[in-house]
């Protein structure tokens, strides 16, 4: 038996151009064998309402313009008032300095990952948060 | 946004190529070298290879338009994360002689808790300060000329004497042009 296919939504968050990062790992996912829809740059509001639309189970958001905590916190924010909040797996990725991760990961993101995050570290650190979470439908 | 002392080692280094090398002395420190010439020839090569391709496409707007040029970016990045992953590309202290013992305590330029207050008052302050309505006009005329493919210079220049912000120049674009998504597919 195989395994429903991994749909992930990828965004740049706001208004930060450095697209590399967010590419290279939608290449990453994509050859891993999941669905992966890009959705380019994208404000909080914008990436709640495609997560409606595409009901993926992994939001992955980029940010490399230090608007990881503000922005960050608004799309938690805007899951959790949409309940969507336990229904998906949350992953952000970028500049991030070490004390912001745990704060990240305070405010509720399951999966934070810097620079030097290699592929398998993503790969199994997506699938292990949805097991974990119950949203690995076989 | 880098820290002072970000700033201050990213200076001195230039400083010191500048006035501890004695590269400044020579215009073409490497000019006779074999092996720069050879490589320069190579890139050149390269460089009118691409520029040729993109011509017969119908020049660099056409690339974008096709996606051609954010493609090429993003599978160069791929690849370029792939080799640094397998060691090819070899970049110390991250795949090539890492060490445990160092110290990775970054510091990071924060900006103030205020910074976006600040602004906004100062927004403020310029919004009742000048001449709303000749500014609505000068956005105005931007605007139509936008529409009517004329050169934007001297109209964005007039607006911004008037004092009209960045935004309202982007908005104005933006309500001509329209916004531009780039073509990425995965």
């Amino acid at each position: 038996m195989s395994l429903k296919r991994i749909k992930v939504l990828i965004a740049k968050l706001g208004l930060d151009t450095h697209w590399r990062g967010a590419i290279t790992v939608a290449h990453i996912l994509k050859n891993a064998g999941m669905d992966v829809l890009y959705l380019g740059n994208s404000m909080p509001e914008d990436i709640i309402e495609a997560v409606i639309d595409e009901d993926p189970q992994v939001v992955g958001l980029s940010s490399l313009g230090g608007a990881h905590l503000s922005l960050g916190e608004k799309v938690l924010e805007l899951a959790k008032t949409h309940n969507l909040h336990n229904t998906k797996v949350y992953v952000i990725g970028g500049v991030i300095p070490p004390d912001d991760e745990q704060k990240l990961l305070k405010i509720g993101y399951d999966l934070v990952f810097g620079a030097n995050a290699t592929e398998q570290e993503i790969i199994n650190g997506i699938k292990n948060k949805l097991s974990e979470k119950g949203l690995l439908t076989i | 946004v880098p820290t002072e002392a970000a700033h201050l080692i990213s200076l001195r280094i230039q400083q010191i190529i500048q006035e501890e090398t004695g590269i400044t002395e020579v215009v073409d420190p490497l000019a006779g070298s074999f092996y720069v010439e050879w490589l320069t020839n190579r890139a050149e090569e390269e460089i009118l290879k691409e520029i040729d391709l993109i011509w017969r496409m119908g020049g660099l707007t056409k690339a974008i338009e096709m996606g051609w040029l954010h493609r090429k970016i993003a599978e160069f990045s791929y690849t370029d994360y792939k080799q640094i992953q397998e060691k090819i590309i070899k970049i110390v202290g991250v795949n090539y002689y890492e060490s445990e013992k160092e110290d990775h305590q970054i510091d990071v330029f924060r900006y103030p808790e205020n910074a976006e207050e600040r602004q906004r008052i100062k927004l403020e302050k310029i919004r009742s300060e000048r001449d709303n309505e000749l500014v609505a006009d000068k956005i105005e005329k931007i605007k139509e000329a936008a529409k009517d493919g004329k050169n934007l210079f001297p109209y964005v220049v007039e607006a911004v004497r008037e004092r009209a912000t960045e935004g309202e120049l982007f908005e104005a674009f933006k309500q001509v042009y329209g916004l531009w998504t780039p073509l990425v597919r995965i």
